[in-house]
């Protein structure tokens, strides 16, 4: 017996040393990962996304993606964010801000052949009406009363009510130019087309998407790369893995946690975009104990916001006042920021009636940083005051499906937009996504005053009384206002981030 | 031997048309409304209506399912919702034959090593090679599949920068350069699965080794390279052959979390796309395909375990 064990192990002992032997040879052949060569495609990691086609767009994957392929009638260019016309030239209004008059830039060719014109614009506004596409748009563009082909390059519209800020709509990711002589329903996911700096090569879904430069591209010296690759990859962490490997070029968020880390690295860049994200914690203001304001006063107060903002998010933004205007817009009324007062949660929500404190159930998102943060550490600094928090995180399909504009208290991710827009769907009686289901007519009188003022002051002196009423009375604790982070190789230069989240890849370039 | 198998095979019909109906019902009772989550947070009255008539979430139950498995009886598994302009069965077929190489390149891997160790540990229990090859197993095994793919990942990608992070296929790179892509995903599989196959045959490597026929074996003068294959590990080699197998209809199917991590486009990252994307068309069909290729690879196991073990063949 014993002759057998040793001949056995001696036997395959050495056999298994050969095959490891033959394993790292062919590990050998294949050698290390070659070297990125000066003109290989840039590549892009994005999570995959269903939809690609503008009127569609859910989320900034697939903003990213159009980006790549379409163009908007402007676009916000360069660190500074400005607004730059891009397949507009120009574009008139009237005195009153209600005649706005947009002429497209002549010689403009689409992907499949079409030169822009003025159907083209017609067609696109029209189909966010179009109820099978689903578009967000529709809620938006709901002020234009009529639209109409001045000639071949100009349309001209006329709005319900006057509005200064109309150009700013258009920079929306959805509002990307559509051609009128194609089949989106039927091609428009598989084969994309736009009028944008790259064409699409090869496309498979939720996989990969080759592009290669558009050569007839209508601004000169763009893009500056010859051909991007987007690699589709669901998991975060392969992402960063990927990226500190060199294996990828651009990933487009970075964690917070992460931001740090990567800023000492010398392989790697870290682009930092200050804009308005923010995760109100919004209470129903037709239910009961929200319904009194002095509760949802104590709610607001109980918050430490430097603390919450230093630990959501590593400190990365601005302290918000629960007001819903981000400080960054030129007619944000500088009002001082609420101080944490647990005697005075005390007293109102005793005053109110609940002398023993209330219980109360958060519903969040789990999986968009830095929403569950924040309501945990909420959660902690609410218990000193008598608020008892229960916390339901959920995914955010489910958190749409079952809970958004239904449970009582939510708190979920807001994206970057135009405070105008943002209160129209948010705060304004009866607006599509007002999750505190709030109504304040007087509210929706100085919103609707602002939309319509063009005087830089004075609508700053209409937003200082929007604020307050939001702060005091308004349905949402809103701790703060989040930066967004984007992280590439360092040899990957001019990628940027723009607060509409359709990121310029345009003057992406490597070395 | 032949009424054996077309037993079976009717058997898996049966319990394929046992599993549709529950893939179907569990699909229906998938948290919120298909349509609402489809369309998230930009819903609105007008588009969720559209979008449940063109799913055909108006119909009855009962309908949907006629349906959807008279279509499946043609080979028509619709169309998918959340890959635009793509049949679900070829999405599948696609999906299927990306699993069928990974899990190919898994088992060249898995099963020689697991036999290899597992004999060398079985024929000197508790000697220091069997502690080793027992102690490597047990971690192997416990890590949990994210975790060793990570691992492997900062390893070979970052450390040693010889291996692809991701394992995004495409048709344009040759044969050498795919299966280059497949290594890191193959390497975590094999930690995960050798660990399990290695612990069954060394079981049965130390049970058959010290049997009385090997012992009779032994003494009779038969020669040990003989003992070792006729004997020890063509009996040993049984039991394992079923782990192995169900290790196949989990390495096609249920590699949900690894290829995930590479972005292997497997049939295990198409059905959580297809969970978490709601598309309950791609969900239903790749949930089939699954339980199927489970139900093939144990009808395959079973077919092998009878070659090995003759008088277990039914008359």
């Amino acid at each position: 017996m014993t002759q057998l064990y040793e001949t056995a192990n001696g036997i395959s002992r050495r056999a298994a040393l050969k095959l490891g032997a033959a394993g790292a040879g062919a590990l050998a052949v294949f050698g290390a990962m070659p070297a990125r060569a000066k003109d290989a495609p840039i590549r892009v990691l994005l999570a995959p996304e269903p939809k690609i086609v503008p009127g569609q767009l859910r989320a900034g994957g697939s903003a990213n993606v159009a980006s790549c392929i379409y163009d908007w009638l402007f676009r916000l260019e360069g660190e500074d964010q400005k607004f730059t016309p891009s397949l507009a030239e120009r574009a008139d209004h009237d005195a009153e801000f209600k005649i706005w008059t947009i002429a497209l830039r002549p010689g403009v060719f689409f992907h499949n052949g079409t030169e822009l014109s003025a159907d083209d614009l017609i067609f696109t506004m029209n189909r966010h009406n179009d109820a099978a596409i689903g578009s967000p748009l529709k809620a938006v563009f709901t002020q234009i009363r009529t639209m109409e082909k001045v000639d071949k390059l100009t349309v001209r519209f006329v709005l319900a009510q006057p509005d200064p800020d109309f150009l700013l709509k258009f920079l929306d990711k959805n509002a990307a130019i559509l051609v009128h002589d194609y089949d989106y329903a039927g091609q428009g996911d598989a084969k994309p087309c736009g009028t944008g700096p790259f064409t699409v090569e090869e496309y498979v879904p939720s996989q990969y998407m080759r592009l290669k430069r558009n050569p007839s591209y209508f601004v000169a010296g763009l893009p500056k790369a010859d051909a991007l690759e987007i690699l589709f990859v669901s998991d975060p962490q392969t992402q960063m893995l990927s990226l500190e490997a060199g294996q990828g070029d651009i990933v487009r968020t970075l964690p917070f946690d992460l931001v740090a880390k990567y800023q000492k690295q010398a392989a790697i860049s870290v682009q930092r975009l200050a804009c308005g994200y923010f995760t109100p914690i919004t209470m129903r203001c037709d239910q009961k104990p929200f319904d009194d304001v002095r509760v949802r006063r104590a709610m607001k107060l109980v918050v430490d916001r430097k603390q919450m903002l230093d630990n959501a998010a590593m400190g990365y933004g601005e302290l918000a006042n629960d007001d819903y205007v981000w400080p960054g817009f030129p007619y944000h009324a500088n009002l001082p920021v609420k101080q944490q007062d647990i005697a005075q949660a005390r007293r109102l929500l005793a005053e109110a009636g609940h002398p023993n404190g209330i219980d109360v159930e958060i519903v969040c998102e789990s999986n968009r940083p830095p929403v569950r943060d924040v309501v945990l550490l909420y959660q902690q600094m609410a218990q000193a005051a008598g608020i008892r928090v229960k916390v339901k995180a959920v995914s955010s399909d489910i958190f749409y499906a079952q809970y958004f504009m239904k449970a009582t208290v939510v708190c979920e991710s807001w994206g970057h937009r135009e405070a105008l827009d943002l209160l129209a769907v948010s705060v304004r009686t009866g607006a599509t996504w007002n999750e505190g289901h709030y109504s304040n007519p007087e509210l929706d009188r100085l919103i609707e005053e602002a939309t319509a003022e063009g005087d830089l002051e004075k609508r700053r002196a209409l937003f200082g009384r929007i604020q307050t009423i939001l702060s005091d009375d308004g349905p949402a604790v809103i701790p703060f206002f989040h930066n967004v982070f984007a992280a590439s190789r360092a040899d990957v230069k001019g990628f940027l981030l723009t607060q509409n989240w359709i990121n310029d890849y345009r003057f992406v370039t490597r070395g | 031997m032949l009424a054996y198998v077309i037993k079976r095979v009717l058997a898996i019909a049966a319990s394929l048309l046992v599993a549709s109906v529950l893939v179907f019902a569990i699909v229906q009772v998938l948290p919120g409304d298909v349509a609402q989550m489809i369309l998230g947070r930009d819903a609105t009255p007008e588009s969720l209506a559209a979008l449940r008539r063109d799913l055909g979430l108006d119909q009855p139950l009962p309908q949907r399912y006629g349906d959807w498995i008279a279509g499946v009886l043609r080979g028509d598994f619709g169309r998918a919702i959340s890959i635009p302009g793509f049949p679900v069965g070829a999405l599948i077929a696609d999906r299927a034959a990306n699993s069928l190489a990974l899990a190919a390149l898994a088992s060249l891997l898995i099963v020689p090593l697991a036999i290899g160790l597992g004999t060398l540990a079985g024929l000197r229990p508790n000697g220091l090679f069997d502690r080793i090859v027992s102690v490597g197993s047990m971690i192997t095994i416990s890590l949990p599949e994210f975790a060793s793919a990570i691992f492997l990942i900062i390893l070979f990608a970052k450390v040693f920068p010889i291996l692809p992070s991701m394992s995004i296929l495409n048709a344009r790179i040759g044969l050498g350069a795919q299966l280059h892509l497949l290594i890191l995903p193959a390497l975590t599989l094999s930690l995960i699965s050798t660990g399990y196959v290695l612990r069954m045959v060394r079981a049965s490597v130390i049970e058959v080794a010290t049997s009385e026929q090997v012992k009779v074996a032994t003494l009779t003068g038969v020669s040990p390279g003989r003992i070792l294959f006729q004997y020890v590990l063509r009996n040993a080699l049984a039991p394992a052959v079923t782990i192995i197998a169900m290790n196949m209809g989990w390495l096609i199917g249920g590699l949900v979390v690894v290829e995930t991590v590479f972005a292997y486009p497997g049939l295990g990252s198409l059905l959580l796309h297809a969970v978490t994307q709601r598309d309950v068309p791609l969900i239903q069909g790749a949930a089939l395909c699954s339980v199927g290729a489970y139900l093939v690879m144990n009808l395959i196991a079973d077919l092998i375990y009878l070659g090995l073990n003759p008088q277990l063949r039914p008359a």
